[in-house]
């Protein structure tokens, strides 16, 4: 048993030339693959940062209008209003009768000539109510207000614009002053680019994401579950899990067409509401968090599943008390994959009418409503020039919500993560 | 039961066991010579033979201690268990007992220069069969033990009654001729001690003979009464020398 | 092939825990297990011995049931819990394992605190009716376990923050903890070092008599010490079993002898 073969092998020499040359070699190799690496890792990290140059360089003017300022005399053009009526409970009510389009109107001409209207936003009596509302005592007083000019003044002053419009910045240069456009986060779509503002769609993106949310994550972690402790392994089981690697592949404009004909035509639910885009959506992103969480499952080790059977757990015990909580982080961390890339679709979420001009933000889940990207894609349509600064604004606001979700991602994976 | 003869897969274990065996065979060797020396030199009153004899059985301690040090070494490091357990017990007392084989050799050469009158004492005569088979007893039970043969060593067993029966005899004899002779008495008990000596030869054989059996077989020796029986009377020897 | 070896079925010291008649095991077509009738008492450790793959780990792994987790595993034969057929469509498999405990070989610990550790096996079970009723559980498993002095003062530590031996402790009082009848131990000790193996054998020791204990160990010197009985499996077949004194100095059968003795041909 233990008659080695004698081999006629010379002792080896490990400071030849040869072995010189072999370990030059090794170490050039090595070298060169971290050299890849390294530019692989700044050549990716190059896109990221010239898109978010770009973008911001585009967008953070989207957040900045030009404001000039206009003396209102409340007290004669409103025949001696008094705070009080703008205080309690109707306060809404008083602000609509007494005209104040009209009482903005007329000071406006009062201080900058008839063809003053040309000179501010058409809804920039809308910021004056807001401020009555604020602060009502102003109605009392005369009062210096900053309101936001109109869409030409705005493009001409911040990067130049048609040459009419610049001659009146170079006219108004001393008056006019940068602020910055609360509005675009509390407002929703409008057709003049000073008023529009991404609250709606937020609030739509946010809706949709809910319902997504609420069904494909249990469905999609109850079917994971099922298909790795429960499951036979037989064929079927085989097809199902073919059929659901396959699904996540599907283009997302595909499920578009299914929610078209499944939830519009067939069910006929209603068009444009956060429900059926929630629905689609949640089709969409079923099979990934499916996917996420079977290969969660299957690293939790063997021994703990023993471990919970030899002490006498039933099978659901092992799967709900050992195996879910190890498999947890695992599964969040798909879920905000999945739902990080149901926030960014657009194809499907167009197809099922979510591409309505949305003026109010949608207070349920049928009311008509759009999402973030679909209002990027809509205004990039438009043809005002004023449109391009907010469309990336918006692509700001919505890299945002995708950076807080995937830090919600990270920080939940971390506080579930149990060390084994 | 025999060993299957298969081969430890620990080669060093193999190795140690037969270096024991060679040793117990060499002690076994020297001793049944010095018993054959011993003998030789009281027939021959070889008071050189006789010296040669008490100075080789320092040989003989000398190697019962590097028996008892290997067999304690491989104890402590190969862990036997079972049959090379039992083998390695009986190694270390067979090696005990053939030492006192060899020390009850040296004591009758030793009494070789006491006894130079003795031809006239006709017991003398029966002592060289008896050393002869006790000699044999001796070989036979390490021949046994080489070959794990239990039925060897239980009529090693039974032939040691063979040995009791000279010694017997020769007591007998001796008894009478001292009282006949009162003036041999000396050189007479001398021949008493040497074929004491030569029936204990024979009783350390039948130990090495238990030894060996429970080695092969993992059981104790069947009970067998033995030993000489010196309280039986000696009927024909009157008291005092009277008649 | 050979009958199977049901010498010292007869036992000595009243009627046996499990018992286990002609008990064959298949994975698919390949048999690992050929015709074992053995008794398991509750006075003494049993011990299976035998080279690898000899189905040693395999039939304890009979005894509750855990063969039922491979799906191409497929036992016959009869293996009864105090005169009741363990294989029965009647015996609840859940319970079965909380009255036949079992220890692995590698320490697996729940990563949980080492009080819920102890204290998950009688919650399920509902084996405590309150929380001074469970905290007596714990302490008292722990104490068993030897382990209650090392932890008393830091329960809620995590139990995977314990060493190998204390662990492998944390799973023998987690085992004790849901009141076995028999602790089964896959090779308890492989992963431990001697040390800590020590603890162990003296806590197998000083649990014998409450619980029927058979170990599966390569090890022959410790099953030697820790085992009144030892059972010699060869290629899925009880080859002997008998007093661990005997099967030590002096076994009956050669291929027994040959195995504890080092002789593999």
């Amino acid at each position: 048993m233990n008659d080695l073969i004698e081999t006629r092998r010379l002792p080896t020499d490990w400071q030849g030339a040869e072995m010189q040359k072999r370990i030059a070699r090794r170490y050039s190799a090595e070298r060169r693959f971290k050299a890849m690496g390294i530019s692989a890792i700044v050549l990716s990290a190059g896109f990221l940062a010239f898109l978010l140059i770009v973008m911001v360089g585009n967008g953070f003017r989207g957040f900045t209008q030009t404001e000039m300022p206009l003396q209102i005399d409340f007290p004669a053009v409103t025949s001696g209003a008094s705070a009080s009526q703008f205080e309690g409970p109707n306060a809404d009510a008083n602000l609509q009768v007494m005209g104040l389009r009209e009482i903005v109107a007329s000071s406006i001409e009062i201080q900058y000539g008839e063809d003053g209207a040309n000179l501010f936003s058409s809804g920039a009596w809308t910021a004056v109510s807001a401020m009555i509302l604020d602060n009502p005592d102003i109605v009392e007083r005369k009062a210096t207000v900053y309101l936001p000019v109109s869409s030409e003044i705005d493009i001409a002053y911040k990067s130049g614009g048609t040459p009419a419009a610049e001659q009146k910045v170079r006219q108004y240069k001393d008056r006019l002053s940068t602020g910055f456009n609360w509005n675009f986060l509390s407002n929703s779509d409008a057709t003049d680019p000073m008023q529009v503002g991404i609250w709606g769609a937020f609030k739509g993106s946010l809706i949709t994401m809910i319902v997504t949310l609420m069904l494909a994550f249990p469905v999609g972690v109850l079917a994971a579950l099922y298909l790795e402790e429960y499951a036979p392994k037989n064929r079927l089981t085989d097809l199902i899990e073919v059929s659901i690697n396959n699904l996540a592949a599907v283009p997302s404009i595909i499920f578009g067409l299914l929610g078209l004909a499944v939830f519009l035509n067939f069910f006929g639910m209603p068009r444009s509401g956060a429900l059926v885009g929630g629905l689609t959506l949640a089709l969409m992103t079923m099979p990934v968090i499916v996917i996420s969480g079977r290969n969660a499952v299957k690293s939790v080790p063997p021994s703990i599943r023993e471990a919970a059977l030899g002490i006498g757990a039933s099978p659901l015990q092992v799967v709900f008390h050992h195996v879910l909580p190890l498999a947890l982080p695992g599964i969040l961390t798909g879920t905000i994959i999945g739902m990080a890339r149901a926030l960014g679709e657009t194809a499907p979420l167009l197809m099922i009418g979510m591409r309505a001009f949305i003026a109010t933000p949608p207070s349920g889940i049928t009311d008509p409503a759009t999402v973030l990207p679909v209002q990027i894609f809509l205004w990039s349509d438009e043809v005002d020039r004023g449109f391009v600064e907010k469309t990336s604004a918006a692509i700001i606001i919505l890299l945002l919500f995708l950076l807080i979700m995937n830090a919600l991602a990270i920080y939940l994976r971390n506080r579930f993560e149990t060390r084994w | 039961m025999v060993n299957s003869g298969t081969e430890h897969t620990v080669k060093a274990f193999d190795s140690d066991i037969n270096e024991l065996r060679g040793m117990v065979a060499e002690i076994g060797g020297r001793s049944e010579q010095a018993i054959a020396k011993a003998m030789r030199a009281l027939e021959n009153s070889d008071l050189e033979l006789a010296a040669e004899v008490v100075r080789e059985d320092k040989l003989i301690d000398d190697l019962e201690k590097r028996i008892d040090e290997l067999t304690f070494q491989t104890i402590a490091l190969r862990a036997p268990m079972a049959d090379d357990l039992r083998e390695l017990i009986a190694t270390f007392k067979i090696s005990g007992v053939v030492e006192r084989i060899g020390d009850y050799a040296k004591n009758i050469a030793k009494r070789v220069p006491l006894v130079t009158h003795t031809h006239r004492l006709r017991p003398i005569s029966l002592l060289p069969s008896m050393s002869k088979i006790a000699s044999e007893l001796v070989r036979d039970s390490l021949d046994a033990f080489a070959r794990r043969d239990a039925e060897l060593a239980m009529e090693v067993n039974r032939r040691d009654q063979i040995v009791d029966d000279f010694y017997n005899s020769i007591f007998r004899a001796v008894i009478t001729h001292m009282i006949e002779n009162p003036k041999d008495i000396g050189e007479a008990a001398h021949l008493l001690f040497i074929a004491k000596n030569l029936e204990r030869i024979g009783d350390h054989a039948t130990n090495v003979a238990e030894m060996v059996y429970f080695a092969a077989t993992g059981e104790p020796m069947p009970e067998r009464t033995r030993g000489e029986n010196p309280t039986t009377p000696i009927d024909n020897v009157p008291k005092n020398g009277a008649d | 092939m050979t009958d199977s070896a049901t010498t010292g079925m007869t036992t000595d010291s009243g009627t046996p825990k499990m018992t286990a008649r002609h008990v064959d095991v298949f994975y698919g077509d390949k048999q690992a297990i050929n015709d074992v009738s053995i008794d398991v008492n509750m006075d003494s450790v049993t011990a299976f011995i035998g080279p690898s793959g000899c189905g040693k780990s395999t039939f304890l792994r009979c005894m509750n049931r855990m063969n039922d987790t491979i799906p191409i595993a497929r036992v016959t034969g009869e293996i009864k819990l105090e005169g009741e057929d363990i294989y029965a469509s009647k015996m609840d498999v859940v319970q079965l394992r909380a009255r036949v405990g079992m220890v692995f070989q590698k320490p697996n610990p729940f990563p949980k605190s080492i009080y819920d550790n102890i204290a998950y096996g009688p919650r399920i079970h509902g084996l405590a009716t309150g929380k001074e009723e469970l905290d007596e559980i714990v302490e008292s498993s722990l104490q068993r376990a030897g382990l209650w002095g090392e932890v008393k003062d830091r329960l809620q530590d995590s139990g995977t923050a314990l060493s190998g031996g204390q662990q492998q402790r944390l799973c023998i009082a987690r085992a004790i903890a849901v009141d076995p009848e028999v602790i089964l131990m896959d090779e308890p000790c492989s992963a431990l070092d001697p040390i800590a193996t020590a603890k162990i054998e003296e806590l197998i020791h000083e649990l014998r008599g409450k619980y029927a204990i058979v170990i599966v160990t390569h090890n022959m010197q410790q099953a030697a010490r820790v085992s009144q009985k030892t059972a010699f499996f060869h290629l899925g077949t009880l080859v002997e079993y008998g007093e661990t004194t005997d099967i030590f100095t002096n076994p009956r059968e050669e291929k027994t002898r040959d195995y504890i003795t080092g002789r593999y041909g």
